[in-house]
């Protein structure tokens, strides 16, 4: 059976304080991971003698985007992120990832904190912010540290969050100069679907080539990585040198050389070579390129 | 014939209450002293139990009784064939089988005793598919019978073996299906009271069928039927889903409602009622057909083999569906069919809308196609080459005279709807990129009823208050598809009244007489007729008093918006004071209404006859979009056209048809009940999938009407022709957008870019 | 397990409660203040069954513990009729025959009601947005559609 008390933060101090105080304390967000967990009573309550409710603390609420620096506290939900101008304008790749999480009721509680300390191989909010280069800014009592994100997660479900540490924030720089962005996913029904595979396209151009790509999957790998092959055959390249489906068989070789070969991959294979070969032709079209 | 409450539109009488969170449902339901009650299930698909310890479950707090099957008077059920225990006594046959069960003050305190109860099992070797379980020398699941067949039904008509050699060309086809899930919203729900009002037990709650329920709780307890009573009112949805596995709740609740004397209150979580509920068969099909160059079918050689799961269920009925329209709507002279149900360690599979016809239809329907490309016809010219005609013969020898045999105007209607012919023209052209567009369709015939199934017949009563105001009790029952509005349609259109003036009551198996399930399609044509009966015997009784009262004959009077009219159109009076008049008269103004369907036959060793009386006609259109670079399957617009007799109230008529028609697609695209030996991998609707509101395409519903000389107003079926044809039409359409045929269901990612499904952990 | 205070307005009325750990706010509508019109279908934020206002937003009430949401302002299918009547959007569901067995409806109401209260004018896309979480069995959606564009139209215009 499941015991633990139910405890309430209602600043960062105190929320702070608690996690330094007390053992066995687990976070609780938006709850659409952990409810889900609760109901099936999933063994992980064991271990928890705290649940420690924070979606009253301000503090770690809210979306700042400048010309240089951008940040995304942990409580923001995948709603606000999708009604966000400065997301649409600026990073519209973080609100289509956003919009297509889970349903409206979701993502008005659902947070991308949640959705990043979770660390589901599918959550869809890590090849947006991979692609950003995101960090976050993990809290303790103690001061704060900043991961890169894709050092964040270890392993599907488990990340380097130390027992007495908050995940604060997600940092990033902003896209320089003229770029191009794309969001895919691809799920089983057109709402209410995890991701059986997403990528996100991030590229920065200059005169008829590509500054610097970023390519990044959900769901492709065990945990999100960069697809650093690919965006080493974009990187620097002139648009009249580029082969799309070329970078979608880089792409997809680079998930089966990171997976091994899986029961999903021989669907996995194609389709992600799909989506990426997409991702540089829209990159192509959008940057004026009809070559 | 000008109508004033029936073939209109009218509001449903049930809504308000719905739409004011004011019906109760299963779960809302609550009585004084109330228990709750949780069931240990097995996981294990096929096991011996050797020991049940119920010592520490006894001790936990608010325990009131642990049960086992030694505590079930009765322990084996079933509607055709009396092999699915209460509780498993000395052998799990499928995982899910409940072992044992808890009534305890909360839900909480159940299911925390429900983990303290012990039992040893020894694990048995299980058969997961029925192709193997048909086997000589398979494993065999039932003991006391001689292999695990279920079931076998033949049909033959004429010399396949010269069907076959008049043939210009011979196809050979192999199609499957899957389980799949009948996702009714309201997971099951059952509270049983004991001792209430003269009964030993009253069973309230989410039942389809309630004189099936009562019939198995009677026979579990081993006490009269008179002595059970079953109340049945709001039910969150059931597409034939809450039968047996309600039943079985009933009954376990009734078992202990008894021993403690106390009511008890089973509601399942959905992952319960996944474990535990019974779904729709899985099919191997396999087709052989016989054509000429011109596209006239000379035979069909046709094997389905179904999987009945750990018991036998309705899988006889099911497949007798199958036997009878396995060759689709098509004249074909020589036929050779043979259907098959099979016992494996799966879950169990039984009555779900549409029952044993999607599987034939998709394999049928594909296999049309498949033929019209290999002839390269059109599908549409080698239906209408084939199909029934005002008078066809069908494989099993019934002449279609009776009723409007209506396949070339469905089909042409719903051709029309969505612009067929300039589609399939365009979409048959090279489409250049990756997202490619086609579109198919698919027809069938539809035997309404329970047909030689079961004895066809149901009764209602309509009783006349001295205010005027009219009851309707009906022996069948609202599943959430209209049946409250439709009966109180019926009563009104007859008695003349205003809507208003109908109050539909809930069922009661204590006051209505036995009529049946509410299943096959047959409430509107069967029930309806019964109301209709009813009304008219009380019309006639007004009628005759007022002629005798005015001094008019019969022929001069009318019953019309609540008042009697003559000749002239003059008012005479008000119904009510009329009809209060006459009660106080001592006339008797209650009536039964019962109707009991036209004869029909079947001969089970030859597979002929006339096995319904009537049958309706549809035809369903997908336009599909495939993207043949990820897989993913747009459905855009669909079109279907259906023949119900009459709409008694068209738009529930078109509530069914969308309804359906998601549900076919569901059934063709997205759902699938995963398996592991006989496990469900997933039991909630993040696993399983059904259809969301953005999968929806752009649905046009084409009512036709045919009146048939034995409905109600000319009314037939709706509930399950709409959600037959879906998957055919749209695995049609995929292989007109793709090239590629699909034969085996759901067309999901996998399958529409690889050709193949795929499953964790190999395969 | 110690049990917390929370302060809830449901359907306009004050309530002080107490609540469990492990009391979500389904289980609170349902079980604490009997507002059963309030449905479970998944218990896991699948079906939208549960579907309630919480601040103005739709919300799965299985997936939030009522804790959670202390001070809050809800509403649930009940607080829809009012003494001047049915909601326009009750009426519609009624009129555009949006409701088979029912077990959907009260979730939907929600949901089209949040929808409604932040966006009078709602276009098709956005109407299946709002109910993209809440499935129905019977319906097909279709007539759930017609409801909500009427409602839009009636309490709107
Ligand atoms: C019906 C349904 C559909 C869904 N669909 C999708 C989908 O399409 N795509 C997708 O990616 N996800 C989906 N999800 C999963 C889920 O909604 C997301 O992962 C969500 O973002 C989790 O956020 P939350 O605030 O609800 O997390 P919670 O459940 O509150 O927490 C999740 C985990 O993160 C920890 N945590 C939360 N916040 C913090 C923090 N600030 N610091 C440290 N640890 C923290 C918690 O301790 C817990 O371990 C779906 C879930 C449901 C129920
Ligand atoms: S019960 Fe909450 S979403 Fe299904
Ligand atoms: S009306 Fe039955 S689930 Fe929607």
């Amino acid at each position: 059976m499941v015991e633990y008390q139910l405890l309430r933060a209602h600043s960062l101090d105190e929320l702070l304080e608690i996690l330094d105080e007390k053992e066995n304390v687990q976070i609780l967000a938006g709850g659409t991971d952990l409810m889900v967990d609760l109901h099936h009573q999933d063994d992980k309550f064991e271990k928890i003698d705290y649940l420690l409710d924070i979606t009253a603390v301000n503090e770690l609420k809210g979306i700042k985007l400048g010309n240089k620096k951008g940040e995304i506290g942990a409580l923001t939900t995948h709603a606000e992120l999708v009604n966000s101008p400065a997301i649409n304008e600026k990073l519209p790749f973080i609100a289509a990832a956003a919009s297509s999480i889970g349903s409206t009721q979701i993502r008005n509680r659902a947070t991308i904190g949640g959705n990043l300390a979770n660390a589901a191989a599918c959550a869809d909010s890590f090849s947006p912010l991979i692609a950003l280069e995101a960090e976050v800014v993990l809290r303790s009592k103690g001061g704060a540290r900043k991961i890169l994100l894709e050092d964040f997660v270890e392993w599907p479900y488990q990340t380097i969050i130390k027992a007495d540490e908050v995940l604060e924030k997600i940092i990033f720089a902003m896209p320089e100069g003229e770029y191009y962005s794309s969001y895919q996913k691809i799920g089983r029904r057109k709402a209410l679907s995890i991701s059986r595979i997403s990528l996100t396209l991030l590229a920065e151009v200059e005169n008829g080539s590509v500054k610097k790509a970023q390519v990044a999957s959900g769901a492709a790998t065990p945990f999100p990585v960069p697809f650093r092959k690919v965006n080493k055959y974009l990187n620097g390249k002139n648009f009249a040198a580029i082969n799309p489906v070329e970078a979608g068989n880089i792409a997809a070789d680079e998930m089966v050389g990171i997976t091994g070969e899986r029961w999903s991959t021989p669907y996995k294979r194609p389709a992600l070579g799909k989506l990426v070969e997409r991702a540089v032709e829209d990159l192509l079209e959008e940057a004026g390129y009809n070559g | 014939m000008a109508f004033k409450h029936v073939n209109k539109g009218v509001k449903r009488v049930d809504a308000y209450e719905k739409v004011t969170g004011k019906a109760k449902f299963g779960a809302d339901l609550e009585f004084a002293n109330m228990l709750q009650a949780k069931v240990l299930r097995t996981e294990y698909p096929h096991a011996k139990i050797l020991n049940i310890d119920t010592s520490e479950a006894e001790k936990m707090p608010g325990v009131k009784g642990v049960f086992t099957a030694r505590d079930i008077p009765n322990n084996l059920f079933g509607v055709i064939v009396q092999d699915q225990q209460v509780l498993a006594e000395e052998k799990v046959v499928l995982a899910g089988d409940g072992v044992a069960m808890v009534a305890a003050e909360s839900e909480k305190e159940a299911a925390a005793a429900i983990e303290k109860i012990r039992v040893d099992y020894e694990e048995l070797e299980g058969v997961f598919d029925p192709l193997d379980a048909r086997q000589e020398g398979a494993l065999k699941l039932h003991p006391e019978k001689d292999d695990n067949q279920v079931i076998h039904h033949p049909l033959r008509k004429g010399d396949v073996a010269q069907g076959f050699a008049e043939a210009d060309l011979i196809l050979e086809r192999e199609y499957t299906t899957q389980f799949i899930e009948h996702s009714y919203l309201e997971p099951e729900a059952v509270v049983v009271v004991p001792n209430e009002e003269n009964h030993l037990v009253s069973v309230y709650g989410s039942i389809q069928n309630p004189y099936a329920t009562r019939n198995a709780v009677s026979s579990v307890l081993e006490v009269e039927l008179a002595e059970v009573r079953v109340i049945q009112n709001h039910i969150g949805g059931s597409f034939g889903g809450k039968d047996e596995v309600v039943s079985a709740m009933a009954a376990r609740a009734a078992v202990m409602a008894l021993a403690t004397g106390r009511p008890v209150k089973m509601v399942n979580s959905r992952e319960e009622s996944f474990t535990e509920s019974y779904k729709r068969h899985p099919y191997h099909l396999k087709y052989k057909l016989g054509a000429t160059k011109e596209g006239k079918l000379t035979a069909m050689e046709i094997e389905a083999v179904a999987d009945s799961g750990g018991y036998a269920c309705q899988t006889p009925f099911v497949t007798w569906r199958s036997v009878v329209q396995a060759t689709g709507p098509y004249e074909v002279a020589n036929v050779k069919t043979d259907t098959y149900g099979y016992y494996t360690n799966n879950p169990y599979t039984g009555a779900m809308r549409g029952y044993g016809s999607p599987q034939v239809i998709f394999a049928q329907e594909s296999l049309m196609d498949e033929l019209a490309e290999e002839l390269e016809i059109s599908p549409v010219e080698l239906r209408k080459k084939n199909m029934y005609q005002q008078g066809s013969v069908t494989a099993s020898g019934q002449k279609l005279d009776r009723h409007t045999v209506s396949l070339n105007e469905v089909m042409n209607k719903a051709m029309e709807a969505i612009d067929y012919k300039k589609k399939y023209e365009q979409y048959s052209k090279k489409q250049p990129g990756d997202k490619k567009r086609g579109i198919g369709l698919s027809i069938s015939f539809r035997g309404c009823s329970l047909g030689a199934e079961a004895i066809d017949a149901a009764a209602s009563v309509i009783q006349i208050n001295k205010d005027g105001s009219v009851a309707v009790y009906s022996g069948l029952a609202e599943n959430g598809q209209g049946l409250k509005t439709i009966f109180s349609q019926i009563a009104a259109e007859i008695l003349g009244v205003p809507m208003n003036e109908v109050e539909f009551k809930e069922l009661d198996t204590s006051f209505t007489p036995d009529s049946g399930s509410t299943v096959a399609s047959r409430a509107t044509l069967i029930g309806g007729n019964a109301v209709k009966d009813a009304a008219e015997k009380l019309k006639q009784r007004i009628i005759d008093f007022s002629a005798d009262k005015y001094d008019l004959s019969a022929e001069e009077l009318a019953l019309k918006d609540g008042f009697l009219y003559d000749g002239q159109g003059n008012r005479l009076a008000t119904f009510a004071d009329l009809t209060g008049e006459m009660g106080n008269s001592g006339i008797l103004m209650s009536a039964y209404g019962w109707y009991k369907s036209p004869p029909i036959s079947w001969d089970e060793e030859k597979g002929c006859g006339n096995p319904y009386f009537t049958y309706v006609y549809g035809c369903q259109i997908a336009e599909v979009e495939v993207d043949t670079g990820t897989g993913e399957l747009s459905v855009i617009n669909m079109a279907a056209a259906h023949d119900v007799g009459r709409a008694i109230n068209p738009e529930n008529v078109k509530g069914q048809i969308y309804g359906g028609v998601m549900m076919g697609l569901g059934y063709g695209i997205m759902e699938e009940l995963e398996l592991k030996d006989g496990v469900i991998q997933g039991t909630n609707f993040h696993d399983y999938m059904i259809p969301t509101i953005k999968d929806m395409p752009d649905i046009k519903p084409v009512i036709v009407e045919n009146p048939d000389p034995d409905g109600p107003f000319g009314a037939k079926s709706i509930g399950e022709p709409t959600l037959e044809l879906g998957s055919a039409a749209i695995a049609n359409a995929v292989a007109h957008a793709s090239g590629k045929r699909i034969r085996s269901l759901p067309l999901n990612l996998e399958r529409v870019l690889i050709g193949r499904a795929l499953h964790k952990g190999g395969k | 397990m110690a049990k917390l205070d929370v302060e809830l307005k449901v359907n306009g009325e004050d309530y002080k409660l107490q609540v469990g750990s492990q009391e979500r706010l389904l289980d609170t509508i349902r079980e604490q203040l009997k507002l059963t019109g309030t449905k479970e279908g998944c218990s896991v934020g699948e079906c939208g069954a549960c579907t309630v206002i919480v601040d103005d937003q739709a919300v799965n009430s299985c997936m939030v513990l009522t804790a959670q949401v202390d001070g809050s302002k809800i509403i649930t299918v009940e607080g829809l009729e009012s003494k001047s009547g049915l909601h326009p959007l009750q009426k519609a569901f009624i009129e555009k025959q949006a409701v088979q067995c029912g077990f959907c409806t009260p979730g939907m109401l929600m949901s089209a009601l949040a929808l409604l209260n932040t966006n009078p004018e709602p276009s098709k896309e956005e109407i299946k947005t709002a109910l993209e979480g809440n499935l129905c069995r019977c319906t097909g959606y279709q007539q759930i559609i017609d409801a909500v564009e009427m409602a839009a139209e009636e309490w709107g215009g």
